[in-house]
């Protein structure tokens, strides 16, 4: 009986983005007679990360592929290479027909300059936050609205990105913004809602998801969302995006309402914030109202409810869908509530529910009490897909918080919406089940809309099926968590 | 529609993970691809570049003026009258280079120049001054507003033309081509090559500054016979035939005129339209004239200057002046002139990558198919050559159009940025010298310069953004 | 995505938000009525949206149409709403991804004087257009004389009538009521194509294709710069063989004349 062989090979010079290669990995990590494989840039961070698969890799460069691969057999291993090879190609392959002579654009500017004179265009960047700036920078200098959804961008960079943008009159949408709709077209992680009164301003990317959520539901539509990024309120930024977003949709035409959807803002941009927003609401009779995610503040649902009631709709309690399995075995007693988001705002505002009636919630999930983290956090997304867009990465977490004795309840949210995991109850009905059935309830809040590719109802009612409570409402999701926690107590 | 701030877009331009831009195309919305890869250098030094608030204007102007600038011969002339040369100053091709790192070719053209000016009997006595710098001194051609093709070495006798770019008051010089095979330029130093050179400077000269001066009033258009060569299949660095051609059409009369000896008129009407790379020597000044208008501008990235001395390829930029930034110059690959192969290479050599820097020669690649296999290659080749190139210019060249991409531009004025963030390296067309002093040409081939030369440059620029 | 390849993808669009009663409310269907190299067009049996189009990437966008994603190619045969938007059990043809507002210019000001030359000009570009010798300048907009004149999938007179109504409606301009009317009257003699009589129904209602709303707005906004108006004119004319040229003559008769008829 022989080992598993584990080789290194090293493409020098073959870059490719992370979430493609991320996918490569994983579908070579599938073949049989392979037990383990790490396809990546050779960046010091994925070369630290084969180390600690058994890997000896002897060469970093970030424009260097390292494929690390460990199988049984040397047949194994070559099936794993030419599944890398076919799957790059596949990633490669242009997916319009484009120009055959032309070499595809290597700079945002130059892919720019290609687009037909007179088409309205806007840029997405989505680099790594090191080089993201400059990308940004690109994208102003061609004249575009920039959504920059990257995140790791540093504050000076920012405030310098948005200065930059600023004689110009562009918007900066971030950095680290998830969520833009401009127009109907969503960018980033954006649910698919119609078209109506309501404009954002998000400096939060699942907040904003849940409010356009949660309007769509009661037949409010959304002019445009515009992200500004999670600092732009803070003292360095002073709410520079937030600022132009307001005027743009002030401006625009269908735009009726807008709310700015925030953490509270630092004291001293909060007043010239508001100041802003009522000049803007006087200048273009457009009000302004703040779903400001705060202590003491309404929760996202409860804003949801006065922009629904201001715009003249009828607002309609979030759907929810009641668990449609008995658990097999008796509640846990007397253990905590485990909250695994991969939306950071929905992480938050649960904490900030919870936190009223539970006491303090912890944010690390080796804390055995009440704990809540973000799986979209550098500490868990390092070498794996964001949960968001993969949510079978999610499932060993939620297998060790089940098998955790101390578990009394888990709270999860699933996110629908374009770039989006295409069947997210699919990776998740199997942990719930096995939750259900070890008398761990499960309570899911699930963001999403009618439209969504996903299929509301189909997820909503795959996961009730598997035992899970799902709302719509991640503030009434939270509230029935706490409820279950207390009620075994 | 006009009226709204926040138009639905049509278009979204990505960069980065494909999830997002294929989710956008679900969309029905067209998505413009970046085939994005980490740029070269200190990320934080790129970002101070793009960052710099003077950039895109300074860029502007830059780019403004290298196009805007003219070219017409004016004059031909020794180089002691022209450029102020002295017995014992020589100039040269490239950034500095001393003695001791000076590659066989650029010695071998000193050697030659110090027997063509009677500074040495024998080629051994030349090189025992050149090694102790009895007397003797050198220094880029750039340095004096020159260029110089492959060792570019350019003596006080030698006869230059004398280019003058009227919108920016501004000269520039070059040598009088002295054709292929064992010629000074290669680092030929042999008995016909002073021989040929005293020929210049006896016959050739004199009479093409007679036929120069007498137009006057109406100074040749190098410019203009460089935008017509591009649509005739010349690049303008390493085929010039056309251009040579053209050239000799506008000078003619006035040489017939001259009243020198029909024998000399013939003599130099066979040298010029003999030597397919004569008017290579005036492509490069007016590159230069184009270059140097651009120089000197606070805040640009734009590159002024790609030159090699053999040994060393250095570049300038408009934002930093005259501060060479250097690394070991690559050797070209290409084809092989009779017995000699890539082991009798001498590394890249020579300022003719002048004209990559103004938009012709390698850039305008896709103008020339039938160099393209000459340089070792078939004509898409050619064509994605010049493509790449639009990928690291700010511009397309108003005047120098290719038939072949429906008389695009050519692309023009190298941004240092795009060549860091791209790693698209300029594509340069050029010939190869031997390696030993005295051997001539090799061959001729396509080479890039080194990467460091821009990140080097990007970092300088960094510090001053 | 990895999980993509084992469940084949439906295809997706973007579909005009005037869809939206038509799409959502249970399944019905949709009935072939007409195809080309670059759309599909579909009767319903609802009033409010009497056609659905189904379109490429690069077709004109109709007020009334769905846009596929640019890998998508275009359905044979009828369809069905539901095949449009799934309903959550059945894996539908179509995903609609987006719903985007269709072309609605408003609130634009008439502009005071056309100039002479300028309507020199577009004489010439939109003359000889077929059955455009009954629009004269006595007899005016007429919707009983344009409804369904002409040939083609939009008759010539239709689009003449829906360039008249669209401008009427997005300035304001007096006569609009009664072209209303006498469109809907002309309109129930069920005397012009499907297609046609579709696109009417949102003309009534002041959408239009994005080529005519930027003319009209670039016409009716003085600060543009001249070249804005000469550059959208070309992109309208390029509608269709003819329909571009008359739906700019439906606009410039219906400016032109406002202002005798206000003096009148």
């Amino acid at each position: 009986m022989i080992g598993p062989m584990r080789r290194v090979q090293i493409r020098r010079g073959a870059y490719v983005d992370s979430v493609a290669l991320m996918q490569v990995s994983k579908q070579v990590g599938a073949l049989e007679g392979v037990t383990a494989a790490l396809v990546a840039m050779a960046t010091d961070l994925n070369v630290e990360l084969a180390t600690q698969m058994g890997f000896q890799v002897s060469e970093t460069g970030a424009n260097h592929m390292l494929i690390a691969v460990e199988a049984d057999t040397d047949e194994a291993h070559e099936a794993a290479l030419a599944e890398v090879d076919a799957a790059l190609n596949e990633s490669s392959l242009p997916s319009s027909p484009g120009s055959d002579l032309e070499p595809a654009p290597a700079l945002l500017g130059a892919a720019a300059r290609r687009l037909p004179r007179d088409q309205t265009a806007v840029a997405l960047v989505s680099t790594p936050g090191d080089h993201a700036f400059v990308d940004a920078i690109d994208a102003l200098d061609a004249g575009l609205h920039t959504m920059l959804f990257s995140d790791n961008v540093s504050i000076e960079q920012e405030v310098s990105l948005k200065e930059y943008a600023d004689p110009s009159g562009l918007l900066v949408m971030g950095p680290d913004c998830g969520t833009a709709v401009i127009g109907g077209v969503g960018l980033g992680f954006a649910n698919v809602v119609r078209p109506g009164p309501v404009g954002i301003v998000a400096a939060s990317g699942t907040g904003a998801q849940q409010l356009m959520c949660l309007l769509d539901a009661c037949g409010v539509g959304i002019s445009h969302c515009l992200g500004v990024g999670g600092r732009d309120l803070s003292e360095p930024v002073a709410g520079r995006s937030t600022r132009r977003a307001l005027e743009l949709l002030a401006q625009d035409e269908a735009t009726e309402l807008i709310v700015v959807v925030s953490k509270p803002p630092a004291p001293g941009v909060a007043r010239a914030i508001r100041g802003h927003a009522a000049s803007v609401a006087d200048s273009h009779g457009v009000p302004v109202m703040f779903a400001l995610l705060g202590p003491g503040e309404p929760d996202l649902t409860a804003s949801a409810r006065q922009v629904v009631e201001a715009t003249g709709a009828t607002w309609a309690e979030p759907r929810h869908w009641q668990s449609r399995r008995a658990p097999s075995a008796a509640r846990r007693a007397g253990g905590s509530l485990r909250g695994l988001f991969t939306g950071g705002t929905l992480r938050d505002e649960a904490r900030l529910i919870a936190t009223e009636r539970l006491g303090p919630i912890g944010t690390d999930l080796a804390d055995t009490a009440h704990t809540m983290v973000d799986l979209g956090d550098d500490e868990f997304t390092r070498g794996r897909p964001h949960p968001m867009v993969d949510a079978s990465s999610r499932t060993d977490l939620l297998l060790a918080q089940i098998d955790e004795p101390r578990t009394s309840v888990l709270l999860l949210d699933v996110v629908l919406g374009l770039a989006a995991d295409p069947d997210p109850a699919a990776s998740l009905v199997g942990p719930v089940g096995t939750a259900t059935e070890q008398g761990v309830p499960v309570v899911v809040s699930l963001v999403g809309s009618r439209d969504d590719p996903q299929g509301l109802e189909r997820q909503a009612a795959a996961l009730a099926d598997a035992g899970a409570r799902v709302h719509l409402s991640n503030a009434e999701a939270t509230r029935k968590a706490v409820d279950l926690v207390e009620g075994a107590s | 529609m006009t009226a709204s701030p926040l138009p639905a877009p049509e278009a979204v331009v990505t960069a980065g993970a494909s999830l997002f831009a294929d989710a956008i195309e679900q969309q029905a919305v067209a998505v413009e691809r970046v085939q994005w890869q980490p740029p070269a250098g200190d990320p934080a030094a790129l970002a101070a570049v793009m960052g710099d608030r003077r950039r895109r204007d300074a860029n502007a102007r830059a780019l403004h003026a290298m196009l805007e600038a003219q070219s017409h011969l004016v004059d031909v002339l020794p180089a002691s009258e022209a450029l102020g040369l002295q017995p014992g100053e020589f100039l040269h091709a490239g950034p500095p280079v001393d003695w001791e790192r000076a590659s066989g070719p650029m010695r071998g053209a000193l050697m030659g120049a110090m027997l063509f000016e009677g500074l040495a009997d024998t080629p051994e006595g030349a090189e025992r001054r050149l090694e102790r710098g009895e007397g003797v001194s050198w220094q880029p051609c750039h340095s004096r507003g020159a260029v110089g093709p492959m060792a570019g070495v350019v003596s006080p006798s030698m006869w230059v033309f004398c280019l003058r770019d009227q919108a920016h008051e501004r000269t520039s010089w070059c040598s009088l081509n002295e054709g292929l095979g064992k010629v000074l330029r290669y680092g030929a130093y042999g008995p016909e090559v002073v021989e040929r050179l005293h020929w210049m400077t006896d016959v050739l000269g004199p009479m093409l500054q007679q036929a120069v001066r007498s137009r006057d009033d109406d100074p040749v258009d190098v410019k203009a016979i460089v935008a017509q060569m591009i649509q005739m299949g010349d690049e303008g660095h390493n085929r010039n035939r056309a251009g040579t051609l053209m050239f000799l059409r506008e000078v003619l009369p006035a040489m017939i005129d001259s009243g020198r000896p029909t024998s000399d008129v013939a003599q130099a009407v066979r040298f010029v339209s003999g030597n397919d790379h004569f008017f290579l020597n005036l492509v490069m000044p007016t590159c230069k004239l184009q270059a140097s208008a651009a120089s000197g501008i606070e805040g640009s990235t734009l590159v002024t200057v790609m030159a090699r001395n053999g040994t060393d390829f250095g570049i300038q930029t408009a934002g930093t002046g005259e501060s060479w930034f250097t690394a070991p110059a690559g050797t070209p690959e290409g084809l092989f002139l009779g017995g000699y192969g890539p082991e009798d290479a001498n590394p890249d050599i020579g300022d003719s990558a002048i004209t990559e820097t103004a938009g012709t020669g390698g850039f305008a690649l896709a103008a020339a198919p039938a160099i393209v296999r000459f340089v070792g290659g078939e004509v898409p080749d050619a064509v994605a050559a010049t493509q790449r190139m639009y990928e690291i210019t700010l511009a397309e060249h108003p005047a120098l159009q290719i038939p072949l991409l429906s008389f695009r531009g050519t692309p023009v004025g190298v941004d240092v940025t795009r060549v860091v963030r791209t790693g698209i390296l300029p594509v340069i067309d050029t010939g190869i010298a031997g390696r030993e002093a005295g051997t001539g040409q090799v061959g001729a081939g396509l080479v890039e310069p080194p990467a460091e030369v821009f990140t080097a440059a990007l970092h300088a620029l960094a510090e001053i953004a | 995505m990895p999980v993509a390849r084992d469940i084949p993808r439906e295809v997706s669009g973007a579909a005009s938000a005037l869809l939206v009663p038509l799409l959502t409310a249970g399944s019905r269907r949709l009935t072939l009525v007409a195809a080309t190299r670059v759309s599909r067009h579909y009767r319903t049996e609802d009033p409010r949206c009497p056609t659905v189009s189904v379109l490429t990437p690069t077709a004109i966008r109709l007020p009334d149409s769905v846009v596929l994603e640019a890998s998508a190619t275009l359905p044979d045969g009828d369809l069905a709403t539901g095949s449009l938007v799934g309903n959550g059990d059945t894996l539908p043809w179509l995903r609609v991804t987006r719903w985007w507002r269709p072309a609605r210019p408003s609130r634009l000001a008439p502009p005071p004087d056309l100039g002479a030359v300028a309507r020199t000009e577009w004489r010439v570009r939109v003359s000889g257009v077929p059955a455009l010798h009954d629009l004269g300048e006595s007899r005016g907009i007429d919707p009983d004389a344009l409804v369904g004149a002409g040939p083609g999938l939009t008759p010539a007179g239709d689009d003449v009538l829906a360039g008249a109504l669209v401008t009427a409606r997005a300035t304001d301009d007096p006569r609009l009521p009664l072209w209303r009317d006498r469109t809907r009257r002309a309109m129930d003699l069920h005397r012009t194509t499907v297609v046609s009589y579709g696109l009417l129904t949102h003309a009534l209602h002041g959408y239009a294709v994005p080529p005519l709303a930027d003319f009209l707005t670039a016409l009716c906004t003085p600060d543009e710069p001249p070249d804005r108006v000469e550059v959208a004119l070309d992109r309208l004319m390029a509608v269709g063989h003819s329909s571009g040229s008359a739906l700019a003559t439906g606009i410039l008769h219906t400016l032109a004349t406002r202002e005798v008829v206000a003096a009148a």
